[in-house]
């Protein structure tokens, strides 16, 4: 009966989307009378657990083993769906990531339940099943009845925010029945990133393109990132022209992003670097072309070279702190 | 009387032999998907006598066609001696038609100097495949068994000729033997030049060379007769009616595929949709899986390749050291038939071998073409490439769902936002707030009703860069008073990128919904900036009801200079040098190749041309959904060949008009660090400046 809800760990580690989305189940799990179980896969430390039930899981089911180290979107689904069906649970929700929009899915093929993505906020009627998700690029919003007996949500990440709850979860483990065959991924080696804010995740990015003349140039760029706590990005030639590391390409055909502050430097703004970054909510521009494209799609800009202003927007945030 | 029953022998199973194989090719080629080409009679002879008879095509790279026409010419006059030894061997007469007395030995000298001219080709061929080894000769898919074909075919043809001159020398000096039964008849201008080097020899030798030479030729006549059905030079037959079937429409228009409208009306109104979809009910499979999915005409390209590979050397894919080799795709069908072929041959009609086009012809090299054209426009005898490369793509995408990520992408932007990039449709309207638009709802609103729709397209709606040019070009729209009204919001995507990516329901989705918009406001003429949305529109709409009167702006500006009412009133670009770039779905793909060149001449003297160009010019690279996409691996990016190209001519200015065109071309300049000396503009940028607008 409870309402059950998946987060993902990163490293052993849950990060903010996962107590955002206990909070959520908590409050839908309130609206329903019931109570809330989290599934927790992969090696996680019993005081991390601990954490989900700070913002109102009352039970926290663990999956640990070997299998499971490695996030398999198929596997995941399976043991999920078995979770489900121990706990009889109708309600479960995933975030609306990578991740859970890969798990969703099959969870609602294999629980013949009705699935909706990128919901907003709580259901806005219980009966019939409603929820709220953005449609048309965010310009509207539809009302979705799920009519299933099983419903499946994917939350839209920073929609409904942490709310702390008093209580304490139980730990259990929970091993699932998965044969030989369905272990189809096999990690040979990971390499990580150390000390560096992961692009996606950013609230605030700075990026540099060809403008940037050259990749030892990067110095004032880097140290205005680490000031505003932001990542680092770039346009495509840069990262073709072995400039900085190809992850940190941005654009159609690199990464998609949308922090709330974007700032381009010596981006000219070829569509396909826009198409990546459009969505950002405030794009500041520093360009010494007064006709260059980047102008457009800026909130503000900054006619001039960046190696004059960079400095100055550095020594300004230092002010400012 | 041996000689003649040996003879007619010979020549019974070779004619029973060829006719066989031929019945074969024919079968396979039928084996492909019918379809009806029996339009403009009269339009395809005249491409035939022009392009397979008069050779049109192979002239625009001279030594090799003078050395062609030498061989094919020489081929067709030689075949009138063909007639008199198959006379002669049939009914044991020596030179039958000597009797027709002096004229036979012009005759004979005319075809000893055809014979010398076809030696002469041959050999010069030999020289530039195997000594200089001519790139497009040397190609990955050039291996062992294509190189092999080629030589055998040259080193055939001189041996063949050679024995006609030999017997013809032999043949002369026999007849000065007092009381041989050659008659004398004469010599012959060519053959006399060798008979000095056989003067040495006894009658009996002289006798056993001239009838060696003879059934030389004849044997190997017919054994090469019987080489053809199973080498490239099979076309020596195919490429006349391969011409005559000839793609009429223009290049850029790609086939329709009722079977999809059925689907989608179903989805758009379910009582059309269920009509529509019991028409179109007998397909069963979207895209091309293996041979019998392409059409017929398809598979006669195939047998009528003679791998020469003009359109590998004009591939931009191919230029850029992209896997993809237009020739190996028609190499790998007619490859892949030959072995369905052998299969019904040997184990009947029915039976399966599990493999299919994709077990010769990789997705990478799928997808690194750009649908620009360049092959087509290349190949001496129509064969048309792109077809079987979109019938392919459309397999993977719709069958397979396996188009590349990026690409998945853009078809899920196309039908959220109708645009490939995920703007939001609202916002389509947004370059011009600052300036002055005439929208249609509102002028239909106040029961206006505008000559022209001017079609923006995505680019002009959200490239900030191309934004510009939309700009300038409602400015010029302004300034000539013209009575027009764009859709703003209600404007979407036309498909033109998810069509030429083998996504044909988002493609008619699109084009339906469109068609909709566009006569419910009864619009009859359209203006356009985008060459691609224009090649939709003029080509690929009217199949599908949308028929419009559809004008390309670069048209649209030559008319309005010619007629005076556009004057070109400052000379800012008059000292500038401009070179032209034709984007591939302009110049190529629809034949408009000088009007924007003469819009150019307006505003500056100094016009310079890049190497390629026109109908040789070289894509930019994003045509085909290449724009969304990372290219395929390779030694180089497009873009950047074709900005050398301008680079080369030492312009100051490179002139595009599309939107694709241009972003790659900015890109190019910038990789090049160019940016000071080459600037690139669109044509409707430069007459608004020059206008002062």
């Amino acid at each position: 009966m409870a309402v059950l809800v998946y987060t993902e760990n990163w490293d052993g580690k849950f990060k903010k989307l996962a107590f955002e989305l206990v909070s959520y189940a908590k409050k839908l799990a309130g609206m329903l009378n019931t109570s809330t179980t989290a599934v927790s896969i992969g090696n996680v430390d019993k005081s991390e657990l601990e954490k989900l039930g700070k913002y109102g899981a009352n039970k926290i089911l663990t999956i640990q083993g070997d299998n499971f180290n490695v996030l398999d979107n198929r596997l995941y689904a399976t043991a999920i769906s078995q979770v489900a069906e121990k706990e009889s649970s109708d309600f479960i929700v995933l975030s609306n990531n990578n991740t859970g929009k890969a798990i969703a899915p099959r969870l609602s093929v294999r629980l013949k339940g009705g699935l909706v993505t990128g919901v907003i906020s709580v259901p806005d009627s219980l009966d019939p099943f409603t929820v709220i998700k953005k449609v048309y690029s965010g310009k509207a919003m539809a009302k979705v009845v799920i009519k299933s007996k099983i419903r499946i949500l994917t939350l839209a990440q920073n929609s409904f925010g942490l709310v702390e709850a008093a209580g304490k979860a139980n730990i259990e483990s929970f091993t699932p029945e998965v044969s030989a065959e369905a272990i189809t991924i096999n990690v040979i080696n990971a390499e990580k990133q150390t000390g560096k804010i992961i692009l996606t995740d950013a609230e605030i990015v700075v990026s540099g393109g060809r403008g940037m003349k050259s990749p030892d140039n990067w110095g004032p760029l880097e140290e205005l990132a680490t000031l505003l706590g932001a990542a680092t990005a770039c346009s495509r030639p840069v990262s073709d022209e072995g400039w900085r590391p190809h992850e940190e390409h941005t654009g159609q055909t690199g990464k998609i992003i949308a922090p709330n502050l974007y700032i381009a430097v010596g981006i000219s703004g070829a569509i396909q670097h826009l198409a990546g970054i459009s969505s950002s909510k405030y794009i500041v521009a520093i360009n010494t072309d007064k006709d260059a494209p980047i102008f457009e799609a800026a909130d503000y800009g900054i006619v001039g070279d960046a190696f004059k202003v960079l400095p100055e927007l550095i020594k300004a945030v230092r002010e400012a702190k | 009387m041996v000689k003649q029953i040996i003879f007619v022998l010979i020549l019974a199973c070779a004619i029973y032999f060829f006719y066989n194989n031929v019945r074969i090719i024919a079968r396979n080629i039928r084996l492909g998907r019918d379809i009806s080409i029996n339009d403009n009679r009269w339009k395809r002879w005249m491409i035939m006598l022009r392009v397979a008879i008069g050779q049109s095509k192979m002239v625009v790279r001279p030594v090799s066609a003078i050395m062609h026409i030498l061989v094919y010419v020489g081929f067709i006059i030689i075949n009138i001696e063909m007639l008199e030894i198959l006379i002669d061997g049939i009914f044991g007469t020596h030179r039958l038609f000597s009797f027709i007395g002096n004229s036979y030995n012009i005759l004979i000298t005319v075809f000893e100097f055809f014979a010398i001219g076809v030696i002469f080709g041959c050999i010069i061929f030999l020289v530039r495949r195997n000594i200089l080894r001519l790139k497009r000769f040397w190609n990955k898919e050039m291996t062992k068994w294509p190189r092999t074909d080629a030589n055998i075919i040259l080193i055939t043809e001189i041996f063949l000729m050679s024995a006609i001159l030999l017997m013809n020398a032999s043949d002369t000096l026999l007849q000065s033997f007092p009381g041989s039964h050659y008659a004398n008849i004469g010599g012959f201008t060519v053959s006399s030049f060798i008979a000095p080097l056989l003067s040495g020899m006894s009658e009996g030798s002289l006798v056993f060379v001239e009838r060696f030479c003879w059934w030389f030729h004849i044997v190997g006549v017919l054994a090469f007769l019987n080489y053809i059905p199973y080498s490239k030079h099979f076309h020596v037959f195919l490429a006349f009616p391969n011409v005559y079937y000839s793609k009429l429409k223009p290049k850029g228009e790609l086939e329709n595929m009722p079977s999809i409208t059925g689907e989608v009306m179903l989805m758009l109104n379910e009582e059309v949709g269920a009509a529509a979809e019991e028409e179109a009910a007998e397909e069963i499979s979207f895209g091309a899986k293996d041979v019998n999915d392409l059409t017929w005409k398809s598979l006669m390209d195939a047998y009528t390749c003679t791998e020469c590979g003009r359109c590998t050397s004009g591939c931009p894919a191919s230029i850029t050291g992209k896997k993809l080799s237009p020739r190996k795709i028609i190499m790998d069908t007619r490859d892949r038939l030959e072995i369905v072929g052998r299969n019904i041959n040997k184990k009947g009609k029915d039976f399966d071998d599990g493999k299919s086009l994709f077990d010769f012809i990789s997705h990478e090299e799928l997808w690194a073409c750009t649908t620009c054209n360049a092959c087509t426009i290349e190949c001496p005898v129509n064969i048309d490439h792109v077809s079987i490369i979109v019938e392919l793509r459309r397999y993977l995408v719709m069958e397979m769902a396996s188009a590349p990520g990026e690409l998945n992408s853009i078809f899920t932007n196309i039908e959220n936002n109708g645009a490939p990039w995920q703007f939001s449709p609202e916002d389509r309207l947004v370059w011009a707030e600052k300036i002055e638009v005439p929208v249609m709802a509102d002028l239909h609103a106040r029961g206006v009703k505008p000559d022209y729709l001017f079609w923006v397209g995505c680019a002009g709606a959200f490239d900030d860069r191309y934004k510009k040019v939309a700009r300038a070009f409602t400015k010029i729209l302004n300034h000539l008073k013209i009575n027009y009204a764009v859709l703003g919001t209600e404007e979407s995507c036309t498909g033109d990128p998810a069509r030429r990516a083998g996504n044909e329901m988002v493609f008619q989705m699109q084009a339906l919904t469109n068609i909709e918009v566009l006569n419910g406001y009864d619009i009859k003429n359209i203006i356009t900036i985008c060459p691609h949305c224009y090649n939709v529109f003029k080509n690929e709409y009217p199949e599908l009801g949308g028929k419009y009167n559809v004008i390309n702006y670069t048209l649209f500006l030559r008319d309005q200079l010619e007629s005076g009412k556009l004057m070109i009133s400052s000379d800012i670009f008059a000292d500038k040098s401009i070179t032209y770039h034709d984007p591939c779905y302009l110049g190529r793909c629809n034949d408009i190749f000088d009007p924007p060149r003469e819009v150019l001449d307006t505003i500056s003297s100094r016009k310079v041309e890049m190497k390629r160009n026109k109908s040789f010019a070289l894509c930019c690279g994003a045509g085909g959904g290449q724009m969304f996409k990372e290219a395929e691996k390779g030694d180089k990016e497009v873009f950047i060949e074709r900005i050398e190209d301008a680079l080369e001519t030492g312009a100051d200015i490179i002139a595009t008009a599309c939107p694709f065109c241009m972003t790659m071309l900015t890109d190019g300049i910038k990789y090049k660090n160019k940016e000071e000396e080459l600037k690139n503009y669109d044509i409707a940028e430069l007459i608004a400046l020059s206008l002062n607008l």
